[in-house]
C-alpha cells in the first residue's frame, strides 16, 4: 500500500506541475478571453476595459493563484467569450464524449481480447492472417479515412446510421444515440486494432512458454490451460494498451467529432482554439492529463491482479 | 526389473530428427536412435549440450519441438504411434500414462497460480485437499501451507517437488525427467534425488531421466544411455558402463567425474606475503539482511583459495566486495597489507583495479557478442598481438581465435577467453566465480586443467569460488566453507577432505564421496 500511496502522490505532483506549464503556455498563446470576445475590431481601450472588469490585467502568477483556487473549490472559470461559465460548456460535452467512448470501448475490448486469444493461438490459419492483415490497415490508416470510409457504407450506401450529426450537445441521451454509431465504430476500428494485435503478440509469447508445455505435458485439459495459465499470463501488456487507448477514446477524438460533427470534447477543443477561447482550453488539457494518469494508475493496479510477484513487491 | 520384450512401454526405431529447412549433409539433431524402455525400469541418458538428450526426451512425450523435423524412425509408446496421436488422445495420456517434469529453472510453474491451482488445474476441481497434500507429502513437501504459495515464494528444491508431485498425483506408469536437479544446490539436489528414488521404488513407474551429470543419473538408474552428438554412442546396466567404458566418449565422461581428492602439492612455506586479508568483513544484501557476517580470513601470495557454499550463502557478494562491486558494511578488507578495499570501483586507482582480475560464472553474458576476440582482449589493456597470441596459448587456445566472434566459439572457448583477458592484466588475485559451472562435465575437467597450468606457472593468487567440493578439492590450498554469509569451517584441503569437523562440512563430503563412487 505504501508503494500505491507513493505512486498517487506522483501523479499529483506531475499533475501539478504539467498544469503549471499548461497555465504559463496558453497564457503565453497571443489573445485572450477579451480579444476572442471583442474580436479583430474591438479597440485598444474596449479591450483595456474589459481586462480590467475581468481581472485579467494582472500579472500571470497572481491569475495562476486564483484559478487554481478557484479550481480546487469546483469553479472551472467563466468563457467571457459564450459568457457561460466553462463547467456549463465542458460538462454536456464531456458527457457526449464519455458516452461514444464507452460504447466505442464496449465494442472493440472485449471482442480485441476474444479474438486477439484466437489469432494468438492458431496465427498461421488462413482468418488468423486476413484479419492481422485488416489490423494493419486500420491502425495506419488516417481517423478521417476510417470515418469516412465507414460513412460511406453504412449511411450512404446501406443507410443505417444518419451521417452527419445534428442534434445539439444537450440533446438526451437517448436523441444521442442513434448519431453515436459511426463515430463510436471509427474509434472501435482504431482501437480494436490496437488492442488485438498485441494480445495476438502477447498470446503467441506466452503459449512458447515452459509452463504452459509443463502443464499441457502433467494432462491439464486445453481449455483449463488457456483460461488459467495462459489468458491471464498474457494479460499485462494488453492492460497497458487498453489503459493508453481508453484514455485516447476520452482526450483524442478530435477528428473523429469533427468528421461527423458530433457535439463532444473534442470539437469544443477545436471550436475553442480557433476562436481563443482560453478558458475553456486550459480545462480541457487538465482533463487529459487527468484521464491519463488516472489510466496508467488503473492499469498498473490490474497488472497487480493478474501478476502475484508485483502483488507482494508492495 | 527383467527387460521382456512383451514389457516394453517405450520403443524408439531409427529415429532421424532434423533441423527444418536445413540443406542436406548438415548434422542431425538425432541420428538412427534406437531406444526401449521396460515397464518398471530406470534409465539415465547422459550427454554434453547438443547431444540430443533433451531432444530425446520430449519425442518420447509426443513433442517436436519448434524448427524440428522428425526424417524417418518410428515412436511407439505403450503400443501406440504417439507423434500421429490426436491432441485429445495426447490429453487423456499425459499425466495418466506419462508425464514430463521439465528442466527445474523456475519456469516450469504457472507464475500466477498458487500450488493447490496447479493441482487443481491438472487433476480437475474436485480434487480433494487430502489427495493433494498426500501427494506433496510423498514428494518431500509436509504442512499445508505450501497449497496457497506462489511459484515465486518456493524454494528452486520445492517447485522441483511440487511438479513432481503433480506429476505423479494420477500414477502414470512412465515419469520423464529432463535434468532435474541442474538448477539445484548440490545438497538440495541429493536430497530430491533421494526422493525420486523413494518414489519410483514405492509405485513402480517406469523413469527416463536426461541429465549432463553422470553423477546424477548413475545414482537413480538401472541403465545407463550415452549419448554424443545426436547418437547413442554407449547402452548398458549402470555400474557396468561406469565400470568398464567401452566408448572413447564415456571414457572421458567417467573420468571427467570430479574425484574427490585432496590435493597432492605440499603447501609451501616461503609463502609469507599477504596479499588479501579480511578481518570481521560484513556485507549488506540491501537494506539490512547480512551477506557476509564477520568474516576473516588471509591468501597470501601465489595461493589458491577455495570457497565453497550454496546459494545465499554469500559466496558472490564476497568477490563483488573485493573487486568493488558492492560496498562493506563493517570490517576490515586489506589487498597487500596497505590499500584499503572498503572502497568501491570509482575510487580505485587504475593499478589497484588491474591487480584485482574476476571471471564471471556465465561467458556468454561477460564477453560482448559483437566484439571479437582481438577487441575483446585489446580493449582495455592495450596488449601487443604478440602479448594476446601468449595469453591465449596460455589458457590453450591458439592464434587463430583472434578474429573469432563469441557466437563461432563454444562455452569452454569463451570462458577461456575471458580467462585470457583477466590474465593480461597480471593480476595478483584473480577471483574466479563458479567459472565452470555453466560448461559440460568434460570441457569442465579441461579448464580445471588449464586452471592448474596457469596457477603453476603464474604463481597468482586466486579465490575460486563453487558449490561442488569435488570439483576444487584437488586444486586448492586452502578451503573456506561457508552457509547463510557465516564461516562453517576452514582448513587445508586434505583437513577438509579427510575429517570434515562441521556437521554441513561432512554432508557436503560425503555427496560428494558418493558422486565421485558412483
Amino acid at each position: 500500500m505504501k508503494n500505491l500511496a507513493r505512486r498517487i502522490f506522483f501523479a499529483l505532483v506531475t499533475f501539478v506541475a504539467l498544469a503549471v506549464v499548461s497555465f504559463i503556455g496558453v497564457d503565453a498563446l497571443p489573445g485572450d478571453g477579451c480579444t476572442a470576445l471583442l474580436g479583430r475590431f474591438g479597440s485598444a481601450e474596449k479591450v483595456a476595459e474589459c481586462r480590467r472588469a475581468n481581472e485579467l490585467d494582472k500579472p500571470v502568477l497572481a491569475r495562476m493563484g486564483d484559478w487554481s483556487l478557484a479550481l480546487i473549490k469546483g469553479d472551472l472559470g467563466y468563457s467571457i467569450k459564450r459568457d457561460l461559465p466553462v463547467a456549463d460548456v465542458i460538462v454536456p460535452r464531456l458527457r457526449n464524449t464519455a458516452v461514444m467512448a464507452v460504447v466505442a470501448a464496449l465494442i472493440a475490448f472485449p471482442a480485441s481480447i476474444l479474438v486477439g486469444l484466437r489469432l494468438g493461438r492458431f496465427p498461421q490459419s488462413r482468418l488468423g492472417r486476413v484479419t492481422n492483415q485488416f489490423s494493419v490497415i486500420a491502425m495506419t490508416l488516417p481517423e478521417f479515412v476510417i470515418a469516412t470510409v465507414l460513412w460511406l457504407v453504412l449511411s450512404i450506401w446501406i443507410p443505417i446510421f444518419p451521417g452527419v450529426n445534428v442534434v445539439p450537445s444537450n440533446a438526451t441521451i437517448l436523441e444521442l444515440l442513434p448519431n453515436v454509431w459511426l463515430p463510436a465504430l471509427t474509434l472501435a476500428a482504431v482501437i480494436f486494432a490496437h488492442s488485438m494485435r498485441t494480445m495476438r503478440a502477447s498470446v503467441m509469447n506466452v503459449k512458447g512458454m515452459p509452463f504452459v508445455e509443463s502443464a499441457r505435458l502433467r494432462g491439464t485439459k486445453e481449455k483449463i490451460t488457456v483460461r488459467r495459465h495462459i489468458v491471464p499470463a498474457a494479460m499485462p501488456p494488453v492492460l497497458n494498451v487498453i489503459a493508453i487507448d481508453g484514455s485516447w477514446l476520452l482526450t483524442g477524438t478530435f477528428v473523429t467529432e469533427a468528421v461527423f460533427n458530433y457535439q463532444g470534447l473534442g470539437r469544443l477543443a477545436i471550436d475553442a482554439i480557433s476562436d481563443r477561447d482560453t478558458a475553456l482550453i486550459l480545462p480541457i488539457i487538465l482533463f487529459g492529463l487527468a484521464v491519463y494518469l488516472i489510466a496508467s494508475l488503473l492499469a498498473d493496479a490490474l497488472v497487480k491482479i493478474f501478476d502475484p510477484r508485483q502483488r507482494n513487491a508492495e | 526389473m527383467g527387460v521382456d520384450a512383451t514389457s516394453e512401454i517405450v520403443e524408439l526405431r531409427g529415429v532421424e530428427v532434423v533441423v527444418r529447412g536445413v540443406r542436406e549433409g548438415a548434422r542431425p539433431i538425432l541420428q538412427s536412435v534406437d531406444f526401449r524402455v521396460a515397464q518398471g525400469e530406470s534409465v539415465g541418458v547422459v550427454g554434453g549440450s547438443g547431444s540430443g538428450k533433451s531432444t530425446l526426451l520430449r519425442l518420447i512425450a509426443g513433442v517436436v519441438s519448434q524448427g524440428l523435423h522428425l526424417q524417418g524412425g518410428s515412436v511407439s509408446v505403450f503400443g501406440k504411434s504417439i507423434l500421429e496421436s490426436s491432441a485429445q488422445e495426447r490429453e487423456e495420456m499425459y499425466g495418466k500414462s506419462l508425464a514430463l517434469v521439465a528442466q527445474s529453472l523456475g519456469e516450469s510453474m504457472t507464475p500466477h497460480l498458487t500450488v493447490l491451482s496447479h493441482f487443481r488445474d491438472t487433476v480437475g476441481s474436485g480434487v480433494a485437499n487430502e489427495e493433494v497434500l498426500r501427494s506433496l507429502a510423498e514428494a518431500g513437501l509436509a504442512g499445508e501451507k505450501y497449497l496457497q504459495r506462489y511459484p515465486h515464494q518456493l524454494s528452486g528444491g520445492e517447485r522441483q517437488r511440487v511438479l513432481l508431485a503433480l506429476a505423479l498425483i494420477r500414477s502414470p506408469r512412465l515419469l520423464l525427467l529432463d535434468e532435474p536437479t541442474s538448477a539445484l544446490d548440490v545438497s538440495i539436489a541429493d536430497e530430491v534425488l533421494k526422493t525420486i528414488k523413494d518414489l519410483q521404488t514405492r509405485h513402480r513407474f517406469a523413469l527416463v531421466c536426461v541429465s549432463h551429470d553422470l553423477g546424477v543419473v548413475s545414482q537413480i538408474a538401472d541403465r545407463l544411455v550415452v549419448m554424443a552428438h545426436g547418437q547413442i554412442v554407449e547402452s548398458g546396466k549402470t555400474a557396468q558402463v561406469l565400470q568398464r567404458p567401452g566408448n572413447g566418449y564415456t571414457q572421458r565422461l567417467v573420468e571427467s567425474i570430479p574425484k574427490l581428492d585432496r590435493r597432492v602439492r605440499q603447501a609451501q612455506n616461503n609463502r609469507v606475503e599477504t596479499v588479501l586479508e579480511s578481518r570481521e568483513l560484513t556485507i549488506f544484501r540491501g537494506e539490512s539482511t547480512r551477506a557476509i557476517d564477520s568474516l576473516s580470513f588471509e591468501i597470501r601470495k601465489g595461493e589458491v583459495v577455495g570457497i565453497i557454499g550454496e546459494s545465499g550463502s554469500g559466496k558472490s557478494s564476497l568477490l563483488s566486495a573485493i573487486c568493488g562491486l558492492v560496498p562493506i558494511e563493517s570490517g576490515d578488507l586489506r589487498f597487500r597489507r596497505d590499500q584499503d578495499l572498503a572502497t568501491t570501483l570509482k575510487r580505485r586507482s587504475p593499478d589497484l583495479l588491474s591487480s584485482i582480475q574476476m571471471v564471471f560464472q556465465n561467458p556468454d553474458d561477460s564477453l560482448n557478442p559483437k566484439c571479437s576476440v582481438a577487441r575483446s582482449l585489446g580493449r582495455y589493456t592495450n596488449a601487443s598481438r604478440e602479448e594476446m597470441v601468449s595469453v591465449l596459448s596460455s589458457v590453450g587456445l591458439d592464434e587463430r581465435f583472434l578474429s573469432r566472434q563469441p557466437s563461432q566459439m563454444s562455452g569452454g572457448e569463451k570462458q577461456r577467453v575471458a580467462l585470457a583477458r583477466a590474465l593480461l592484466a597480471s593480476p595478483d588475485l584473480l577471483l574466479l566465480d563458479e567459472i565452470t559451472s555453466a560448461l559440460d562435465v568434460t570441457v569442465q575437467a579441461a579448464v580445471m586443467k588449464t586452471l592448474s597450468n596457469l596457477q603453476r606457472d603464474l604463481g597468482v593468487a586466486m579465490i575460486l569460488v563453487s558449490h561442488d567440493i569435488a570439483l576444487i578439492a584437488s586444486f586448492v590450498d586452502k578451503i573456506l566453507v561457508l552457509r547463510n554469509g557465516q564461516l562453517v569451517e576452514q582448513g587445508t584441503s586434505a583437513e577438509i577432505v579427510e575429517s570434515p569437523r562441521h556437521e554441513y562440512t561432512r554432508k557436503l563430503v560425503s555427496i560428494a564421496r558418493q558422486k565421485s563412487v558412483a
